[in-house]
């Protein structure tokens, strides 16, 4: 289970532990940011890995070579949205749809291709909202935060079968709203 | 596998590959702000000692190194080969190791230990409480920390006090009343203990 980071996390944990925030913030922030209220994900971030940190100095070398590093850390960012959303006594509010009054795009040439492709994915943000809980959560920590669907089954307590078939269905109804927003877009 | 679904099943790829465009990168910003609320990263300020000018490096978790009469480049090179962080300027230096180098006196500093052994660390400790104005033997160390037979390697761990003056190793003299070797010199350590002596019988309080 220990991959190098972990194995120097274990030798040396001061002199380590930025590279495991390097390695792995983005993963972290990208839950905290799409299943939170953005405006708070970089604040969140640091008590993750402060607590992070603060965990690791408690378990010693051992018990550090034996941590699954990954699923590890999404759970302690999952933690740190629940207790916000405790704390709040509410969801984070969250914009819905985006890109609204945005110019209609049709026609348009090869080099603004990637345009296009930043804008859909900011289109993506707004829509994974909309899915429901179970599969919003399975989305984001299999395609944003990039873990495998065995690390999602972990994290999350169930089969990988059911992350699986979570997951088809998520992106099935992720494409019907792409498609809806389209429509409605062209209609405008 | 209809038309459609082969279509949906490319769409769903393409969705699928954009998200995995939706992972916000680390600023150097929150970077920073994360290996600080760790202790990861330290900052250092020039700070007025009882022995001139210093340069004083510290965390959250305490003040890690002191040195008197360096330049930033010696210092951040000795920072670098004691203690191996990251070392950023800050504006000013903590307010209680102002407080302390000013006065003397008052609370006992918070210090960032991590960098030294076991052995070195108990001596440090055990000495951070002698008063002002007063002195102990590297014997009265030794035993203090229960390894009496350990009287030369204490003075070795005075010796590499990584924050002299916060942690007053000036104060630990020889038991025959020589005054004893300081990383600063045996007449700033005198000349230190005169001063703190004075001040000590003019201040009933202290």
């Amino acid at each position: 289970m220990a991959d190098a980071l972990t194995r120097r996390l274990a030798v040396d944990l001061d002199r380590a532990f930025p590279a495991v925030v390097d390695a792995h913030g983005p993963m972290v922030l990208a839950i905290l940011t799409r299943l939170g209220d953005a405006a708070e994900a970089e604040d969140l971030c640091q008590d993750v890995f402060t607590r992070a940190y603060a965990a690791l100095e408690g378990y010693g070398p051992e018990r550090i070579a034996q941590l699954a590093l990954r699923p590890w850390l999404v759970t302690l960012a999952r933690n740190a949205l629940r207790n916000e959303h405790r704390r709040r006594g509410r969801k984070p509010t969250v914009p819905l749809a985006g890109g609204e009054g945005e110019p209609p795009r049709s026609s348009i040439g090869q080099p603004e291709r990637d345009a296009v492709d930043r804008d859909q994915a900011r289109d993506l943000e707004a829509l994974i909202r909309r899915l429901p809980d179970r599969q919003q959560q399975v989305v984001v920590l299999r395609h944003v935060a990039g873990l495998t669907t065995r690390e999602v089954a972990g994290v999350l307590g169930c089969p990988e079968g059911t992350v699986k078939s979570e997951l088809s269905r998520g992106l099935a109804r992720l494409r019907e709203l792409v498609v809806d927003q389209r429509r409605s877009e062209e209609r405008l | 596998m209809s038309r459609d679904r082969e279509r949906a099943s490319a769409t769903e790829a393409g969705i699928a590959r954009q998200l995995s465009t939706l992972r916000p990168p680390v600023s150097p910003q929150l970077r920073v702000a994360i290996l600080d609320r760790t202790g990861l990263v330290d900052h250092y300020a020039p700070v007025d000692t009882p022995l001139g000018l210093g340069l004083v490096a510290f965390n959250r978790r305490g003040a890690s190194l002191l040195h008197v009469s360096i330049d930033e480049a010696e210092f951040a090179a000795m920072f670098a080969a004691r203690i191996g962080r990251p070392l950023l300027p800050a504006g000013r230096p903590p307010a209680d190791v102002v407080r302390a180098l000013s006065t003397g006196r008052g609370q006992p500093v918070a210090a960032d230990l991590r960098s030294v052994g076991q052995f070195q660390r108990d001596v440090l400790m055990a000495i951070r409480e002698i008063p002002p104005g007063q002195v102990r033997s590297y014997g009265w160390v030794a035993a203090r920390i229960g390894r009496p037979a350990a009287v030369r390697a204490v003075g070795t761990a005075l010796a590499r006090n990584p924050v002299p003056l916060l942690i007053p190793c000036h104060r630990v003299v020889r038991s025959d009343g020589a005054i004893g070797h300081y990383l600063f010199g045996t007449e700033a350590k005198a000349r230190l203990l005169r001063d703190e002596a004075e001040r000590a019988g003019r201040s009933p309080a202290g």
